[in-house]
């Protein structure tokens, strides 16, 4: 889901580095205030942590891996500002140092990944876990299904964002410019493969880590504390 | 005497693992380890162009940076083709005086990225996603059969469309590539100054670089450990709760060690203030690369026009 260089027109990487800018000053001054002194070897921390959830490959049945973004799991974890944060970080790292995701693009990654993921799998998890005690299913559950979700927008609006550039951008002769695939074959040939694959992913890695935080022994409680800190 | 169960024929061991045919289709595990050592080969073996003498390794970071993404948006700009190969022959030539192998160079930037970009391009030529005059027709039906098109023909703007797109992504990414492969990491997300990133995030960058290196042998330990204890295999539920413990474990223990850095950070005299010592100097190099790129900037606008 790393748009690289070259696949957005600057009319569409332009706005959406115009809507992060606030976007991030806003998140940096909400974790400011919560975080206080101690928030910069934890948001380093956490975006290495982000960056690593995504070289974990995981088993789904039929013999195939696929790895998770993590962005719902980071929100349901930290908050969704810190997410916004944190992911961020991990995502410029990686277009900066290991070319993964373009430069130009880092907008537009970070508004859909770290931006529009988390809020969405958090409103969703928190809207499923609402008032559930700390042991409840729910909690779990509502990580899994916000994470398949999640996912799927932010895949949605990439492949929106790819599917846009032929209608945004051609020479008088119609000849594209940037990402060739009109909305009609862009949006079913990146959703199809998330909605059935990559989101499942997603949902099995997010449940099945907080179930696991649940489960294991007090964890759990400092856990919740920690999210009601946070956000 | 061999104990009963040695004699027995365990149930739950697949001697498929065991088979040398089967053997090469890599699991879970293989797959994170090999991942995992790729990125830090990788990064190693990058690390040491960063220490030659060459043209862009000379150039100030903060310049060179504001350079290249100069480039990298007036390059998203350009709806020409000449100007993409010309900037391409320029980052040919500034790896060869930057004194990176351009084979090397070469193998580095094409390999995914663009190459991947031109076999998703490659159905955009034909007249079905892209119409126009077309230059090559690969067949023509008289009469329609349900769900085959009756054309199929490579079109002209289908055709530029693609190049044009390929081009671009290439020289973005060769771009990108020159400047991580000439630039010291740190040095580099301390030029990230110019774009007036707070200092704050600057420190951030370089931590979090910092640890993404100690997680992936962290992560690389805990998969060989498991996978050095394995006989046979076992069932996908238990593998994904495998790696959704040790996803959380690493969580756990990223979240008490910010604790730890945090207060050694604290007894080492840290308030929360960060300042980078920005060591912001202009030599020759610098004003003949600015002047060389500013040149090059009017060049192209001039050849656009």
């Amino acid at each position: 889901m790393h748009i690289p260089d070259g696949y957005l027109s600057p009319q569409t990487y332009g706005p959406l580095f115009a809507i992060m800018i606030p976007v991030w000053g806003i998140a940096s001054r909400f974790v400011k205030k919560t975080l206080k002194a101690s928030q910069v070897p934890l948001l380093a921390i956490g975006s290495a942590f982000s960056f690593i959830i995504m070289m974990f490959n995981i088993p789904i049945p039929g013999g195939t891996t696929g790895h998770a973004v993590g962005g719902v799991l980071v929100a349901v974890l930290l908050g969704p500002w810190t997410a916004v944060i944190v992911i961020s970080v991990a995502l410029i790292v990686q277009a900066f140092l290991f070319g993964d995701g373009g430069i130009t693009a880092i907008g537009a990654n970070c508004f859909n990944m770290a931006f529009v993921m988390p809020f969405v799998g958090y409103f969703i998890y928190r809207i499923i876990s609402k008032n559930a005690d700390p042991l409840s299913r729910r909690h779990w559950i509502g990580a899994s299904v916000g994470g398949y979700i999640a996912l799927n927008i932010a895949a949605l609006l990439t492949s929106v964002e790819l599917g846009l550039q032929p209608l945004i951008a051609q020479t008088a002769s119609g000849q594209p410019l940037y990402a060739p695939f009109p909305l009609k074959i862009a949006v079913p040939a990146i959703m199809i493969e998330h909605l059935f694959l990559f989101g499942f992913v997603e949902a099995v890695a997010t449940g099945l880590v907080v179930a696991y935080l649940q489960k294991t022994d007090n964890l759990l409680s400092k856990n919740f504390e920690r999210i009601k800190l946070f956000v | 005497m061999i104990p009963e169960w040695l004699k027995s024929n365990p149930e739950n061991i697949s001697y498929s693992d065991y088979n040398p045919v089967l053997i090469k289709k890599r699991n879970f595990i293989d797959k994170t380890i090999n991942a995992l050592l790729k990125l830090l080969k990788e990064f190693y073996s990058e690390e040491r162009y960063s220490q030659k003498d060459g043209l862009l390794q000379t150039v100030n970071p903060e310049i060179k940076i504001a350079t290249m993404v100069f480039f990298l948006i007036y390059i998203s700009l350009t709806r020409k083709l000449e100007i993409l190969i010309l900037f391409y022959l320029l980052t040919l030539s500034t790896a060869f005086f930057s004194k990176i192998k351009n084979s090397f160079f070469i193998k580095r930037v094409w390999f995914f990225i663009p190459l991947f970009s031109g076999i998703i391009a490659l159905p955009s030529m034909f007249n079905l996603i892209t119409p126009g005059r077309q230059l090559l027709v690969l067949y023509h039906l008289n009469e329609k059969y349900f769900f085959i098109p009756q054309e199929l023909a490579i079109t002209k703007e289908g055709f530029f469309g693609a190049l044009v797109f390929v081009s671009r992504v290439a020289v973005s990414v060769s771009m990108v590539v020159l400047l991580t492969l000439t630039t010291k990491w740190n040095d580099l997300f301390k030029a990230l100054k110019v774009f007036k990133i707070p200092d704050v995030f600057i420190l951030v960058f370089g931590m979090t670089f910092r640890y993404i290196l100690m997680f992936i042998e962290i992560v690389k330990e805990m998969h060989l450990a498991y996978k050095s204890r394995l006989i046979g295999a076992l069932k996908v539920k238990e593998n994904q709760r495998w790696i959704a413990s040790q996803i959380a474990f690493v969580f756990n223990k990223s979240f008490k060690m910010s604790n730890d850095v945090y207060l050694a950070m604290v007894s080492r005299g840290f308030t929360g203030e960060v300042k980078t010592l920005s060591d912001f100097k202009i030599k020759k190099v610098d004003v003949l690369w600015i002047s060389g790129a500013m040149l090059i900037g009017f060049l192209a606008k001039y050849l656009t026009i």
